[in-house]
């Protein structure tokens, strides 16, 4: 059904027609003032106010339904990114570690995403689509490195992790929990911020490797997840 | 929900502008789930819509530097998404088009009639609102879910101010009117 060609409104359906604005409150004040005297002035039309918010709740259910895209999106998106654009950063001007941590850490600091209570949720949602394409292999897709990790991880030996950090943690907590666990970032941030982390030399048994994994998700406050790496 | 980092969003564009992969990292985050499901419902297809999502996302990146401010951040980035998703919706051939309305009757959701007879009102609320038009289901979705006022629902899908009041008009009358051939009397219009 089109709307074009309708009669013109009457002066009440005017006022009804913003209704549903005057209810999530996307609605500028002269309008709110306009509805706002109509309401006074038609105490019955109240009643639109709760099938409105139905309405909105009907709205909010059937989109919550739809689900999000498949784990992996991220990772594909940024894959189509480099496709088109390159590496993000020439190996020949590959930073240090410190750099690399620096230059990521900010994002999880930035006021503006505090302000807005998501940072958080926003990164670590985007971890875990990273590490749903890295560890659990469910959508086969291509797998999202930047250009400073290609062909490190291949030549190392010994036992390697995947670690995120957590949002919170400085680039000076990090390096003292790698330091006081003689650990070695070798790879990363792949992704959405996963660092290979390699925590010996040697291959550890299973045992000891789920020790050292408990290791560092008990430090909460630096590690915001740890698998070992496949 | 819904509500938009305004501000934030904005610098991210700027940042993205300037090839900044870890803001388009953070717009992906903010608007990912909410584009999927707007483009979603107008597609009905989920590989189609994530691929659309994708190609959002990769032309909010190409052309992040054209955003001028005139309209939000995020109003700018639906009209991305819309804009190729009804460029790829007029791509398709009928017969496409007459699968995916099969897939679409075949919903798992009760129709009004069942939500009706369970005398499950918010089931059949979901249940009109799935019968609405697509035309009026997008602006319902606009308004409703994404909470885009009039000024913004009007420069995502291209239409007039006065024409975004009354579509959503028509499209809640038409809401009653579905729950009213089921017998359900809203006290509206």
């Amino acid at each position: 059904m089109t709307d074009d060609g309708l009669k013109t409104p009457s002066p009440s359906e005017e006022i009804e027609m913003l209704i549903p604005w005057y209810v999530t409150g996307r609605i500028d004040d002269a309008d709110r003032e306009r509805v706002e005297r109509y309401l006074e002035d038609h105490p019955e039309v109240r009643d639109q106010l709760a099938l409105v918010r139905e309405e909105i709740a009907g709205s909010g259910a059937l989109a919550e339904e739809l689900g999000a895209p498949r784990a992996g999106a991220l990772g594909r998106l940024l894959a189509d990114i480099e496709a088109a654009d390159g590496p993000a950063i020439a190996r020949a001007q590959a930073p240090s570690l410190t750099e690399r941590l620096t230059a990521w850490l900010p994002v999880f600091n930035s006021p503006a995403l505090q302000m807005a209570g998501i940072a958080a949720a926003v990164l670590i949602v985007a971890q875990a689509v990273v590490i749903g394409a890295l560890v659990g292999g469910r959508d086969g897709g291509a797998q999202y490195e930047t250009a400073s990790d290609g062909g490190e991880t291949i030549a190392q030996p010994g036992t390697r992790l995947l670690v995120a950090f957590s949002p919170t943690a400085t680039a000076k907590a990090i390096t003292a929990l790698l330091s006081e666990k003689d650990a070695t970032i070798v790879s990363g941030p792949k992704g959405s911020g996963l660092f290979e982390v390699r925590i010996s030399d040697k291959q550890l048994s299973e045992a000891e490797i789920e020790r050292a994994i408990s290791d560092l998700k008990a430090r909460s406050d630096i590690v915001a997840f740890a698998a070992k790496a496949q | 929900m819904a509500s938009s980092n305004g501000n934030g969003d904005s610098e991210l564009l700027k940042r993205i502008a300037a090839k900044d992969r870890v803001a388009v990292e953070v717009l992906y985050g903010r608007y990912n789930v909410r584009l999927y499901r707007f483009i979603l419902r107008l597609v009905r297809n989920e590989a189609m819509a994530e691929e659309l999502t994708n190609e959002t996302f990769m032309e909010i990146w190409q052309v992040a530097g054209k955003f001028e401010g005139r309209s939000s951040a995020s109003t700018w980035i639906f009209a991305i998404a819309r804009n190729k998703t009804i460029s790829v919706i007029r791509k398709r051939s009928d017969e496409e088009l007459d699968d995916e309305r099969a897939m679409a009757i075949e919903d798992d959701a009760d129709t009004p009639e069942v939500a009706a007879q369970k005398g499950d009102k918010a089931a059949l609320i979901r249940a009109c609102l799935n019968r609405l038009s697509s035309e009026h289901r997008e602006v319902v979705d606009l308004v409703y879910y994404h909470e885009k006022s009039i000024k913004e629902v009007s420069e995502i899908v291209g239409i007039p101010e006065n024409t975004v009041k009354t579509r959503m008009f028509h499209a809640r009358k038409k809401l009653s009117g579905l729950m009213a051939e089921v017998g359900v009397d809203r006290g509206w219009p």
